[in-house]
């Protein structure tokens, strides 16, 4: 399993957030366990991002082992970190 | 079972009894772990509660602080929903589009916890047999006084005793057994000598070489497995193996 390290985060392309909200992001972790159709699923069904976005973030989990899935004040941050453990993806909250 | 199948506004599938139990089984372990005190040095519980501040532990500890309770219910109505949707004796179970979502988290829940493998179960049992052709002519190739190979296989090491010497062998020395034969052994209740006698237990191949030749055959078998060691040793009592 990959495992957290402390890496350079790029700006997260997120229309929706306003330029000073654009301070903490949520992070997705690649693990062994849940299928790609999963995790993209659940990006749709908690962020209400369309298909293609969701599965653009999937697979930015799947190939560089973390994709950075939302952005906007560190206590949405963490909500949306606590919504996503809710459905056993591995996700933490960083500011870049 | 069948699979989950879309029915109308429904998810519909159906288990027999024992796919039932097994699942329950599961389901029910999933449920003590969470509701049981959980230790949070315990890899499936760090799975399930991750850290979400792995760079700071003070933050991540007040965060969990605030949430997990929480996120420990939410995970335990899941299992009891499950738990009381499927009756021990099997038969067909129909999800809404609610129910349908706690039984996905709650089915990755018990996928998250059963990791000790370290990666999916089916990736171990696909993993192609290893060949050991090449290693094997280097060795006979090289000045090292070679008395037997053994391709380790069903009945394990008693392929040794189908070297044609009256000898016996004292394996003192293992190698490790990978986590996949617990795992095994647990689910289908087998003795340790029986799997022992049925798998090779990680133990693929055996070199069976003169005493003096012991260092540079590992070498040079090193040189393509790093694990390589000496098990054992030749012994006079024809036909005997011994596990230390």
């Amino acid at each position: 399993m990959a495992s957290p390290q402390t890496v350079p985060v790029e700006t997260p392309d997120i229309d929706e957030v306003p330029e000073t909200d654009r301070v903490w992001v949520t992070i997705v972790w690649n693990d062994p366990v849940n299928l790609m159709s999963y995790v993209t699923w659940v990006f749709q069904k908690l962020f209400g991002y369309s298909r293609e976005k969701a599965e653009k973030l999937m697979l930015g989990v799947h190939h560089d082992g973390r994709a950075i899935v939302s952005s906007g004040p560190r206590e949405r941050m963490e909500y949306d970190a606590t919504r996503l453990h809710g459905y056993g993806l591995w996700a933490t909250v960083d500011k870049p | 079972m069948t699979m989950f199948r879309r029915a109308g506004t429904e998810c519909v599938a159906r288990f027999t009894a024992e796919e039932a139990q097994v699942l329950r089984q599961c389901v029910a372990e999933l449920a003590a772990l969470v509701s049981d005190d959980p230790d949070p040095d315990d890899p499936a519980v760090e799975r399930l509660f991750p850290d979400v501040y792995p760079e700071s532990p003070d933050d991540a500890a007040e965060f969990r602080r605030l949430t997990e309770a929480d996120l420990k219910q939410t995970k335990l109505d899941q299992a009891k929903t499950v738990l009381s949707d499927l009756l021990e004796a099997g038969g067909e179970v129909s999800l809404d589009e609610t129910a349908a979502d706690v039984w996905l988290r709650a089915l990755t829940d018990v996928r998250l916890t059963d990791e000790r493998l370290g990666r999916p179960l089916g990736d171990v049992l696909l993993q192609p047999t290893e060949i050991y052709v090449r290693p094997i002519l280097e060795l006979l190739r090289s000045s090292v006084d070679v008395r037997g190979l053994v391709h380790i296989t069903g009945d394990g090491l008693k392929n040794l005793l189908r070297l044609a010497a009256p000898v016996g062998y004292e394996i003192d020395d293992p190698l490790p057994v990978p986590d996949v034969f617990g795992l095994i052994q647990e689910l289908g209740n087998v003795s340790d000598d029986e799997m022992h006698e049925v798998f090779n237990m990680g133990c693929g191949f055996c070199c069976v070489v003169a005493h003096r030749d012991e260092a540079s055959a590992l070498a040079l078998l090193r040189r393509h497995y790093p694990d390589a060691k000496r098990i054992g040793h030749a012994t006079g009592r024809d036909g005997e193996i011994v596990r230390a």
